[in-house]
Formats: structure tokens, C-alpha cells, sequence
């Protein structure tokens, strides 16, 4: 008896409780939608499995209005679309629905141009660069890549490059979010007198591989290996006593190279803060001893919006390429930024001024001598041509005589 | 020449008619604000129509000169059901649940939103005086915490390479991403909360007596 009543006593309030709850239950039931199926709206040319691999929701799932918006943004951060919507379409029955991810496919292919006048020392040239890269190849993310680049000399001492690369990147090699592969092939000729009247000039074409991997945050490692089925070297070189020797040679060679490499700016075009480093450990089979390369730029901005930069060395590129720019082996300077067009032509840009300095050595007289530079220009994001960029580049050389 | 006159003065009417206007009103002793036609992105009337919940917030500060007299904000969530065919809305002032009007169509829904009335935002400071109200509109916000996730991924996914070279997460503006780079400014700059679409209105001065 005593047990009846205390199971009346307990049990009232508790089924009183259930029943108070499962009206809420209920409710919320009903407002869960369970996705059907998932479909993919204008893509003509993006894969519609690349498009949902953005979403993280499958059939059969209860939809997620949170990932849903991150699968958004996700997809908004890739250069491939222009626009990007998420709606829901009635599915089969009341609560299931069809995920709808409408896109609007962008350019894939990205343009840049680089030109810039420089007269060094006593060089009077113009270089000029030509980027053209698919970055959705066969509507998966993939990138092929050509860059053209020409060294012209005009007047005085000569200095000239025609080169041209073609490149295949994985940036995420056999599915992995950290590996990266890249194939390519280079070739060109350039033709380099020194400041010692010695004359180099070097054609050259070669098959390359590199493998990588993306460390940490900000870092990556690779193997580069390379093989160059041509070189040929005709040099004039300049002996103490003032006789001049000619040398020709023609060789195949392999190359191997390890490199590390730091990536933490901000921006590709227009950084306002971070740094960027590569070092390089290379072996070649026709050369003595290995060689060590690198270089790094810091980058920061003040509170008047004005960026400032500080570069040594060779100019750091990224993992999946090295950077094309004339430079000092110390630079450094500002840059200040530059409002878009109304029509928008101009997206953004930027104007910069980067004074230099190079240590060039020793000549045969003993001199030691120094180059002091500046360079001036104006880089645009423009919705015609891409990432334009112009440039005035000069020095002049400093010629100290060594008592010594 | 006054058919060149008349076109101006057309373009001008127009570009009047779309600037988004805040103004107050006084109701139960509490000053409100009504905010008309804002200019939403282009993509609203599909985005309501989504199934997907649409969050409006709006953050208010009432203004004595350059002090800040109150501060107040009001969530709008609308989420349109597909079976009903009507729009779930909910709005909360300061926190508090406030009665929101029926909406059946995508139509009706934007035009509430384009003449938005919120009673009740401050309360009248004592003396009165000669306030303004400034507002600050954000569609779908996003919080902190969740943007940065989506900037891991973004870090570790980017496939694009520039020519200059490029840190991973960044890109050259497509529509889309320059989207995505316009909110990762917004919090660059120092704001808690960022949106794809925002505004930032000022009304008139006014003067309310306590």
C-alpha cells in the first residue's frame, strides 16, 4: 500500500513532466529537415563532386543552417565563382529537402603582366612578363600555369633573358590537404655581360618535378629534382694579365635541390603585414660543390595606412614557384595604397618607392665596388588585364679603391 | 537642354529615393527608430526565399553630440518553410521578444524590411535634449570564432598561386571572394562581428523632451 502511494506521489508529477516535454520534443522534431539529396546548379565547367566536397553534409543528415553558411564561405574563398547560394527545395515528403548549391562560375583563367624599365649601372634595358594560368583545370582546382618572361636590352652593357615556363600543380596531391606536386618544364636563353667585361651566355632547357609539403602554419618543405637534357655555355672570361679566353660547352646535367620555405604575408599582391622566406640546398651533377640560396621580406603597415618593407637576398617566392622581380640585394622602402575606380576598373593598388643596395665586390684592380638604387611603381588590380604592374628601376655604382 | 535637365533631375530623385533614411519616433515614453529603405544586396529576395534562416542585426547607439546616450540591438531572424509557405519571423529588441508581423511572401518580407518600426530602443534620458541616432545594419553576421575556423581551412586549401607569390587564403578578387575579403577586413579592422552586407546610418538631430 505504502508503495502505491508513493509511486502516486512520484509518478503524477513525472508523467506530468513527460507530457509537458514531449509537446516541445515534437516541436522541434518537426522543424528538423532531413536532407534528401544534394545538387549542383550552374557549373558548366566545375566538377559538381569538387563543388559538394565543400559541403561536410551528406544524405541522410539533419541539415545544418552553421555549416551550411561555412560551406558557403568556403566555396566564396575559391577564385573559381563569382557568386555563391545555398538554398533548400522541397524533397519527397514534408521535412525533406534537397540542398541546392547554385554557383556562378568565375574566369578561371587569371592574367598578369609585369613591366618595368631599368637602366643599372651602365645597362639600358626593359623587362617584360607575361602570366597566363588556369587555377580550375577540369573543374577540379587543379592550375596550369605559363609564364613568359623577356629581358630586353636596349642601349649600354648587355643584359637579356627570353624565358618561358609551363607548369602542372597539384596543389593537393593525391588527395592530401598538406601535399603538393608540381610538373614542369623551362626554357630559355640569356646573354649577361659583368661589369668585369666578361660575357656569359647560356641556353638551357629542362624537365622538372617537385614534391612538398605544407608544415605548421605558414611553412612548407620540397624536393625539387630537375633534368636538363640541354645546356650550352659560351663564356668570354677576362684573365688577370688582360688576355681574353672564349670557351664553349655543351652538357646534360640532373639537379636536385631541397627547400624550405615560409609564407606568412597577408595578401598575395598587396601584403600589409607578415614575411615571406625560402632557402634553397642545391646539387648539380656537372658541379663541384653543392649551393645554398635564399632570401626573405618583411612586411608591416603603420596606422596611416602607409605598408613598409624590408627585403634581402634573392626575392622569396612560394611553394609553387619563385618570384619574378628585379631587385637589390637589400631593399627596403613603402608603399601606399590606392583607392579602386568608380567604374571599377581599378579594383586596388598600390604605388611604392624601394630604395637598394648591392654589394658587387672586388674588380680586377682591386676596386671594391657597390651598387645604390632606387625603384619607383605602381602595381593595379584590374578587372580587363588582371594584376598589372609598371616600374622605373636605376643605380649607380660606387667605386671605392681598396688600400689594401 | 530641358531634356537634359529633366534626366538629371530624375537621376537625382532616384538616388534620393534609395538613400537609406533613420528616423526616431517617441511611443510609451521610449524613443524608437524606423529605418527605411536600405539597400540590400541584390541576392535577398533568393536568400529569403532559401528555407535557410536570414539574420538581420541592428546596433543603435543614441548620440548627444559625440556621447553615446544608450546603446540598443535588434535581431531579425526570418526563415521561410517550404510547406507552409509563410515566413517564420522572430525579432527581439534588447534582448526581449517583440511582436513581429505575419509574412507570406518573399515580397511582403522585404518590404518589412525595407520600412523597418522599432519601438522601445532607449529610454528618454532625463533633461531631454537634441539627440541624434546612429545605426549600424549587418546581414547574417558572422562571429568571431567561426570565421577564424573558415580561415584555417581556407589556409590550408587555397589553390591558387600568383605570379608574385601568395600566402595560402588569399586570392585575386573574384565577386565571391571579394566578399570573403571585405568581412576578413572587417575584423582586421578591429569589429567583433562582421558581415557580408552592411551599412552604417545617422539620422537627423531631434530634439525630445523628458
Amino acid at each position: 500500500m505504502k508503495t502505491m502511494i508513493w509511486l502516486q506521489r512520484w509518478l503524477v508529477p513525472l508523467l506530468l513532466l513527460l507530457s509537458l516535454s514531449c509537446p516541445g520534443q515534437a516541436a522541434t522534431d518537426a522543424e528538423t529537415l532531413i536532407i534528401e539529396d544534394l545538387a549542383c546548379r550552374g557549373n558548366a565547367v566545375t566538377s559538381c563532386d569538387f563543388i559538394l566536397g565543400h559541403v561536410y553534409l551528406s544524405p541522410g543528415d539533419a541539415v545544418d543552417e552553421e555549416e551550411l553558411g561555412n560551406a558557403r564561405l568556403r566555396l566564396a574563398s575559391l577564385p573559381s565563382f563569382h557568386s555563391v547560394q545555398i538554398y533548400l527545395e522541397k524533397g519527397s515528403a514534408r521535412g525533406r529537402v534537397r540542398v541546392v548549391i547554385e554557383v556562378t562560375e568565375a574566369d578561371p583563367y587569371a592574367r598578369e603582366w609585369l613591366t618595368g624599365s631599368s637602366y643599372r649601372v651602365d645597362s639600358l634595358s626593359h623587362l617584360l612578363v607575361g602570366r597566363l594560368t588556369n587555377q580550375n583545370l577540369f573543374g577540379t582546382g587543379k592550375l596550369l600555369d605559363g609564364t613568359l618572361v623577356a629581358y630586353v636590352p636596349l642601349a649600354g652593357r648587355v643584359r637579356s633573358q627570353y624565358s618561358a615556363r609551363l607548369q602542372y600543380v597539384d596543389p593537393h596531391w593525391l588527395g592530401s590537404k598538406r601535399m603538393f606536386a608540381i610538373a614542369g618544364m623551362s626554357g630559355g636563353e640569356s646573354d649577361v655581360e659583368n661589369l668585369d667585361d666578361e660575357r656569359f651566355r647560356t641556353e638551357n632547357f629542362g624537365l622538372d618535378l617537385t614534391f612538398g609539403r605544407r608544415i605548421f602554419d605558414f611553412s612548407y618543405v620540397s624536393l625539387f629534382l630537375r633534368y636538363n637534357p640541354l645546356i650550352e655555355i659560351d663564356s668570354t672570361l677576362i684573365n688577370p694579365d688582360g688576355s681574353v679566353e672564349h670557351h664553349r660547352n655543351s652538357f646534360d646535367n640532373y639537379a636536385v635541390a631541397l627547400n624550405y620555405g615560409w609564407n606568412s604575408e597577408d595578401d598575395p599582391y598587396f601584403p600589409t603585414r607578415g614575411s615571406r622566406a625560402s632557402l634553397s640546398w642545391t646539387w648539380a651533377s656537372t658541379a663541384d660543390d653543392t649551393s645554398i640560396d635564399g632570401g626573405l621580406r618583411k612586411t608591416w603597415t603603420t596606422d596611416n595606412g602607409t605598408s613598409w618593407l624590408v627585403q634581402i637576398a634573392d626575392p622569396p617566392g612560394t611553394e609553387y614557384r619563385g618570384t619574378v622581380e628585379e631587385t637589390f640585394e637589400w631593399m627596403g622602402g613603402f608603399a601606399r595604397p590606392i583607392a579602386g575606380t568608380d567604374g571599377g576598373e581599378v579594383r586596388r593598388g598600390r604605388w611604392y618607392v624601394l630604395a637598394g643596395y648591392t654589394p658587387i665586390g672586388l674588380n680586377r684592380s682591386g676596386d671594391d665596388r657597390k651598387e645604390y638604387g632606387l625603384k619607383i611603381g605602381v602595381r593595379l588590380e584590374t578587372r580587363s588585364f588582371g594584376i598589372a604592374e609598371f616600374y622605373v628601376i636605376g643605380s649607380v655604382l660606387d667605386t671605392n679603391r681598396r688600400d689594401e | 537642354m530641358t531634356r537634359q535637365l529633366w534626366v538629371a533631375w530624375l537621376l537625382l530623385v532616384s538616388a534620393t529615393a534609395q538613400a537609406a533614411e533613420l528616423t526616431h519616433f517617441v511611443a510609451d515614453r521610449k524613443i524608437g527608430a524606423r529605418v527605411q529603405a536600405l539597400t540590400f544586396p541584390e541576392s535577398l529576395p533568393k536568400d529569403l526565399r532559401s528555407g535557410l534562416t536570414n539574420r538581420l542585426l541592428l546596433r543603435a547607439s543614441l548620440l548627444q553630440g559625440e556621447q553615446s546616450r544608450g546603446m540598443a540591438s535588434v535581431e531579425i531572424a526570418l526563415k521561410y518553410d517550404l510547406w507552409d509557405e509563410r515566413f517564420k519571423v522572430e525579432l527581439t529588441i534588447n534582448g526581449a521578444a517583440a511582436s513581429a508581423p505575419g509574412l507570406r511572401t518573399v515580397e511582403e518580407a522585404a518590404a518589412w524590411l525595407s520600412d523597418l518600426r522599432l519601438p522601445g530602443l532607449f529610454d528618454i534620458p532625463a533633461g531631454g535634449g537634441t539627440f541624434t541616432l546612429k545605426a549600424e545594419a549587418l546581414l547574417n553576421p558572422i562571429e568571431h570564432e567561426r570565421l577564424e575556423r573558415i580561415r584555417e581551412w581556407v589556409k590550408e586549401n587555397s589553390r591558387y598561386v600568383p605570379l608574385d607569390g601568395a600566402a595560402r587564403g588569399t586570392t585575386p578578387e573574384s565577386g565571391s571572394n571579394a566578399i570573403f575579403n571585405r568581412i576578413f577586413d572587417q575584423y582586421a579592422a578591429g569589429d567583433d562581428v562582421a558581415a557580408q552586407w552592411r551599412r552604417e546610418i545617422v539620422s537627423a538631430p531631434f530634439t525630445v523632451s523628458h
